[in-house]
């Protein structure tokens, strides 16, 4: 302090010119600023802050706190990894530069979660990863992961759009070929009573096939009834050919199965349908199906006039011709009729003759109508009437 | 960084004038009393003091604990207040 007594005889001119010296303010130094400058040369010599100096000096701590803080950063090259928490308290200067960067190590922690010597080579990688998902910040911190995101981001453009083509794709062809199989029972039993020849001859080659049909008949009617009628055609033609100069019983008692399946109920197992049938066709299923064939195809739904009608006119020949061809059919036929034991399933067979001779079927209605209203009867007393007319004008003498 | 108060605002509304020291923020009765035993009795005397610092703010609050004995806070409204004006009218 002594060396620095000699400011207090200093001159104002001298004064001003030690401010200088020491990068103070010139400030004019005159009676009433002068010992303010002196002090505040003393402080500036010593660098200790005087008690005035220290109130000023104590509204310059927190800035030197916070000047202090950048100390503490004094790896300020490194701010990036402190950044986030201590942003705060550095200098404004500093705060722009920790800004950025603690921006970067968020993305860091989000990158590599406890990862700080590591983040400068992670935020080459977020901000690559920023700079590719451009705008957002949000995928900022959601992309920090970027295995994650650049694995779910392609994962789910590819699968969406493979799964939803493929999809479609894979649903049709699977479900075709399933309904192809199961469809062609399905045709059988509902589309045999439209197509009588071909439906005839399919019905027993396929029987597994029967029983999806009747679950989905209703899902894709349309499209696979036409491949269950291909099918049937082509494997009915083929047994029809062989069995058609017969007139076979087989292919109608397999067309029985196929309609008596409709009218017995939808879900018959396809196996033991034909075993019902194949037994009772070499049996008794001739005059059963002679039954029913002199009634009209449409006529299907009524049983028991086909019964009334056809009775007589099933002892006819037909029934001879039928019984004929069952006897040669059943081997023929065994391959598919062995298991066939339902004896509903040989009327059908029988109606399918039936529109093959209408005649037989015109003989069946007169016979019915005979013995229903009695038409010989009547026909009789409208002959004998009008021979009693004849003879009445011929004998009586007219006036 | 509480707000400006009332004689803050009063005093930079307007041209001071011939108005006291003591209309300055931050200086009282007491401390105007002291001033006006240093000479400046006067709002302009002071900011010719202000002036002559040259505006810097450690200079002046030392000038003003110097002279009055004000507080850090007192000096520092003052000085706030100076400088408002100055801003608002020089």
């Amino acid at each position: 302090m002594s060396d620095l007594s000699y400011l207090d005889t200093l001159g104002n001119k001298e004064l001003l010119a030690k401010c200088l010296e020491h990068g103070l303010p010139g400030v004019p130094v005159t009676d009433s600023t002068r010992s303010v400058i002196i002090r505040r040369l003393k402080a500036k010599i010593t660098g200790v802050p005087l008690n005035k100096s220290k109130s000023a000096s104590k509204k310059a701590i927190p800035r030197r706190e916070t000047v202090h803080g950048s100390q503490v950063t004094t790896p300020t090259s490194e701010p990036v990894r402190r950044t986030p928490g201590k942003s705060a308290g550095r200098t404004s200067s500093n705060n722009n530069k920790i800004s950025e960067q603690s921006r970067r190590t968020i993305a860091y922690g989000l990158d590599n979660t406890s990862i700080s010597g590591r983040s400068v080579q992670t935020t080459t990688t977020v901000s690559d990863m920023s700079s590719q998902s451009e705008d957002d910040d949000s995928y900022m911190v959601d992309s920090p992961v970027p295995n994650y995101s650049k694995d779910q981001q392609p994962r789910r453009y590819v699968s969406l759009a493979k799964s939803g083509v493929l999809t479609t794709s894979y649903t049709r062809e699977v479900d075709q070929p399933l309904y192809e199989q199961e469809d062609i029972p399905r045709s059988y039993t509902y589309e045999r009573p439209h197509v009588p020849a071909a439906t005839l001859h399919a019905l027993p080659t396929y029987e597994p096939r029967i029983e999806p049909s009747t679950y989905r008949p209703t899902d894709l009617g349309f499209s696979r009834p036409l491949l269950t009628q291909t099918n049937l055609n082509s494997t009915s033609y083929e047994e029809s050919s062989t069995y058609n100069p017969k007139l076979s019983p087989i292919s109608p008692r397999n067309t029985f199965s196929g309609s008596a399946r409709p009218f017995g109920g939808p879900a018959p197992a396809p196996a033991p349908i034909r075993q019902r049938q194949s037994v009772p066709v070499s049996g008794s299923n001739l005059a059963r199906g002679r039954l029913l064939q002199p009634t009209t195809a449409v006529n299907t739904l009524y049983p028991q006039l086909n019964e009334f009608y056809d009775q007589p006119n099933d002892a006819g020949e037909p029934m001879e011709t039928e019984s004929e061809s069952e006897v040669e059919e059943v081997p023929i036929n065994s391959h598919f009729q062995k298991n066939r034991f339902s004896p509903l399933a040989r009327k059908p067979l029988v109606r399918h003759h039936d529109q093959v001779s209408p005649m037989a079927q015109f003989r069946a209605l007169a016979v019915s109508l005979d013995q229903k209203y009695n038409l010989k009867f009547y026909l009789i007393l409208v002959v004998s009437v009008m021979l009693a007319t004849m003879v009445y004008v011929v004998l009586t003498p007219n006036a | 960084m509480s707000g400006t108060s009332q004689k803050h605002r009063n005093f930079v509304a307007e041209p001071m004038g011939n108005k006291s020291v003591t209309e300055l923020a931050g200086i009282g009765e007491t401390l105007g009393g002291r001033l006006k035993d240093a000479g400046f009795d006067m709002a302009y005397t002071v900011l010719g003091q202000y002036l002559v610092l040259k505006k810097d703010e450690e200079l002046f609050k030392d000038w003003m604990k110097e002279v009055c004995h004000a507080s850090s806070k007192q000096a520092s409204d003052c000085y706030n207040c100076l400088n408002d004006w100055c801003e608002e009218f020089l």
